[in-house]
């Protein structure tokens, strides 16, 4: 009898939480797929549109840019900002607007300055082929464009030619290009392992610059060097530098996330990203140190990330290789698709993040093919980080 | 106070999502099972509505009446944009009202067209020119599907223009094939059989029944299941309930760990119990069969029609699992001691592997 009693009790209990646990997963679903607009509530805020006003302006330009059949000019300077606010906002529709207000100037015999922006853009598409193309075509006219020497320099430096890095500081050098020739040698120095030499470098450069963009980046290379040579107290100085000196760089924030990631501080994590996760980079980072939190909302965070990630790939577009790993990692992906994915990202770009990612994948997965070339990777470029040891199990 | 924030986020996101994605639209063409009719949307986002229209009255909030004052210029906009053809000839379309649906990076409108398929068709073609010269990187992503074929296509300046091979009328209904989809759903899922599995083996521990009452107790408990899980598929599957997968996910696994549980820790007990426990969890288990069938995409009548065969085809596979555990209990029943072990061997393996679920789905590793 007590057992009919208690069943008879608990079933209207079990009943009851079922309902409430469906009720609770009603709440914190996604909003309704799909809405009538005509019944949409006038004032609701649908998208947040960030800096209009730059964008508008820039709209305005657009008129100007299809006119012009003999003047470059105003297509170019609209390229330019249109890059800046990509740049900025790590929107990537504004490398396409670049793209667009470009097209008619970018034909073999278009203005230089096309090919170069051409070349940006190609390479913030992570098309490091095509961005090299561009650049040695315009270097083969004008051997001495500096900007297009340090973005020669960084495309070869992100797909590991290092002799053509090499090349392109040398030339630097005899340009005196400062601060691009020591930036380029520095950058080149530490991919070889050799980090002290590179900071001596980069810490007198940044000493004697007087702009503040090349301020900022100098002080982003400072991070960089000191964060692979296992240096945190100077890399997250430095990484602070650079953010004062430019608050939109999200390369250098990115670079302090994972720096205080590594070392459990992900309160400092989440209050940097504040505000800037409209980056899905940072916003990884952020669901990162949200996991670590114990916070509740990280699991959304990390499906939407998987969701848009889908939909690049089901665009073809597979530029996003390092978060798409790491993202993968997160999510405790295991098997051959995550060896697989390590190693098309490592096909398509080579620097220690990449090699880091597929030792850590290789590890895991106890592919030796794939450790393997990590190690060769190592062993050819000569790179040494405590960040990146193979034979202590490398973490991401 | 947490879960408040949860849901302040997810509100705040849903609405205002900023995540940045490269331009793409969606569009799906679908061709009835008559074959003589054609319908489906194009979805863009809000944001490239904004760039191309300047929908925007300046202060960097796109509200909702700055779209309806325009809805009928971003119909026309997105019309022009993306020309449906048939054998080579353009197809007159009826293109109406906008609507507005979420992606994963923010809200987009969608616009729904319909068209009349001539007799004999045979090649669909796509001339999309959707912000071509505004954004050479803008892609559509382009679905196309007749009964359960379904084919994608990225489109975008540059590519090709997407073709499809129309299909022929469908002479049986898609009731078959949704039959297997739920047969499938709950034989894949084994948490769900193993839940089953769990209430049948309580069934069986009442001591000193008939056959007859054995029976009647299983029934008892499956149409309870049924009920509920029923109650809760349509109700998701008609678009009435959404609910946050990674909530009921785990609560599907703590529902089974409970199953199991119960028949270790509670004396054998009385048949009401099972099925009240069987149709108050299975509330829970109809949310998660619902996430399977959102898979397939389906509205109207043929929404209706596939909602009855998925869930047919759900009890045929529950029935299936019954035939394999009951003999087993039955033949057991008769060794006691036997049974005993059994059970508890069985549930305890149950709980195990569920809590082993419960940890994956909380995400605890």
């Amino acid at each position: 009898m007590i057992v009919v009693h208690r069943a008879r009790l608990g079933a209207p209990l079990l009943a009851l939480a079922s309902l409430l646990v469906i009720a609770w997963a009603a709440l914190v679903a996604p909003a309704a797929q799909l809405r009538r607009l005509a019944d949409e509530p006038g004032e609701r805020v649908l998208v947040e549109l960030g800096d209009v006003r730059a964008a508008r302006a820039l709209a305005r330009l657009r008129p100007g840019t299809t006119g012009a059949a003999n003047d470059p000019g105003p297509a170019l300077a609209l390229a330019r900002a249109e890059l800046g606010l990509a740049r900025r906002l790590g929107d990537p529709r504004h490398l396409g607007y670049a793209e667009a207000a470009l097209a008619p100037w970018s034909r073999p015999d278009g203005p230089s300055e096309a090919k170069l922006l051409g070349a940006v853009i190609a390479q913030a598409r992570h098309d490091f082929t095509g961005a090299a193309q561009l650049l040695d075509e315009l270097l083969a006219q004008r051997p001495d464009d500096v900007e297009a020497l340090t973005t020669r320099a960084a495309v070869a430096l992100v797909v590991g030619e290092l002799d053509v890095v090499a090349r392109c500081c040398t030339q630097l050098a005899a340009l005196a290009a400062s601060p691009h020739d020591v930036a380029c040698e520095a950058q080149r120095l530490s991919r070889r392992g050799e980090h002290g030499r590179a900071a001596e470098l980069l810490e007198s450069a940044y000493a004697a610059a007087r702009r503040p963009t090349e301020r900022a980046q100098l002080a982003s290379l400072r991070a960089e060097v000191a964060f692979w040579s296992g240096d945190d107290v100077r890399a997250e100085q430095a990484a602070r530098e650079a953010l004062g000196w430019d608050p939109a760089d999200r390369y250098t924030r990115a670079l302090l996330a994972d720096l205080w990631l590594e070392r459990g501080e992900l309160l400092r994590v989440r209050s940097l990203l504040e505000g800037h996760t409209a980056d899905d980079a940072l916003l990884l980072r952020d669901a990162l140190a949200a996991r670590g939190l114990g916070e509740a909302m990280a699991e959304p965070l990390f499906a939407g990330l998987a969701a848009r990630e889908a939909q690049n790939r089901q665009r073809g577009d597979l530029s996003h290789g390092r978060e798409a790993l790491r993202l993968a990692l997160a999510r405790g992906d295991t098997g051959p698709r995550l060896v697989a994915l390590a190693r098309a990202n490592f096909a398509s770009q080579r620097e220690p993040w990449d090699a880091r990612l597929l030792a850590a994948v290789a590890e895991r997965e106890g592919d030796a093919e794939a450790l393997a070339a990590a190690r060769a990777w190592l062993r050819d470029t000569g790179f040494e980080s405590p960040r990146l040891r193979l034979a202590s199990g490398a973490t991401p | 106070m947490r879960r408040a924030l949860v849901l302040l986020f997810v509100l705040l996101s849903a609405t205002t999502a900023r995540a940045h994605r490269p331009s793409d639209a969606y569009v799906l063409l679908a061709q009835d099972a008559t074959a003589a009719h054609l319908e489906g949307h194009v979805d863009v986002a809000l944001r490239d509505l904004e760039q191309a229209l300047a929908l925007d009255d300046g202060d960097g909030l796109l509200r909702a009446r700055e779209l309806q004052a325009r809805a009928s210029e971003i119909v026309r906009f997105v019309s022009r944009s993306v020309g449906i053809a048939v054998d080579g000839h353009a197809l007159p379309a009826r293109w109406a009202e906008p609507s507005l649906v979420e992606h994963s990076d923010g809200v987009y409108a969608r616009v729904p067209v319909a068209a009349e398929l001539p007799p004999g068709a045979r090649a669909l073609g796509l001339h999309y020119r959707l912000l071509a010269d505004m954004d050479p990187s803008h892609r559509g992503v382009v679905r196309f599907t007749h009964g359960t074929r379904a084919e994608l296509v990225v489109t975008g300046a540059g590519l090709a223009g997407p073709a499809f091979a129309l299909g022929a009328a469908e002479g049986r209904s898609q009731l078959l094939s949704r039959l297997w989809e739920g047969g499938q759903h709950i034989l894949a899922g084994l948490d769900h059989v193993l839940f089953l599995a769990c209430l049948a083996l309580a069934c069986l521990r009442v001591p000193g029944q008939t056959g007859a009452a054995l029976v009647r107790a299983i029934v008892a408990v499956i149409s309870a299941f049924t009920l509920a899980h029923s109650l809760t598929l349509a109700a998701v599957a008609l678009g009435l309930l959404r609910v946050a997968s990674y909530v009921i996910e785990p609560a599907i696994a703590a529902s089974v760990a409970l199953s199991a549980l119960l028949n270790l820790v509670s004396p054998a007990s009385s048949r009401h119990g099972h099925a009240a426990l069987a149709f108050s969890l299975g509330l829970l288990h109809g949310c998660g069969f619902a996430a399977g069938f959102a898979d397939l995409g389906l509205r109207g009548g043929a929404l209706v029609e596939a909602l009855l065969g998925f869930n047919v085809g759900i009890e045929l596979g529950q029935l299936l699992v019954l035939l394999c555990v009951l003999p087993v209990g039955l033949a057991l029943l008769r060794r006691p001691q036997a049974f005993a072990v059994c059970v508890r061997g069985g549930s305890f393996a149950v709980l195990i592997l569920s809590l082993g679920w419960l940890v994956q789905r909380l995400n605890l590793e």
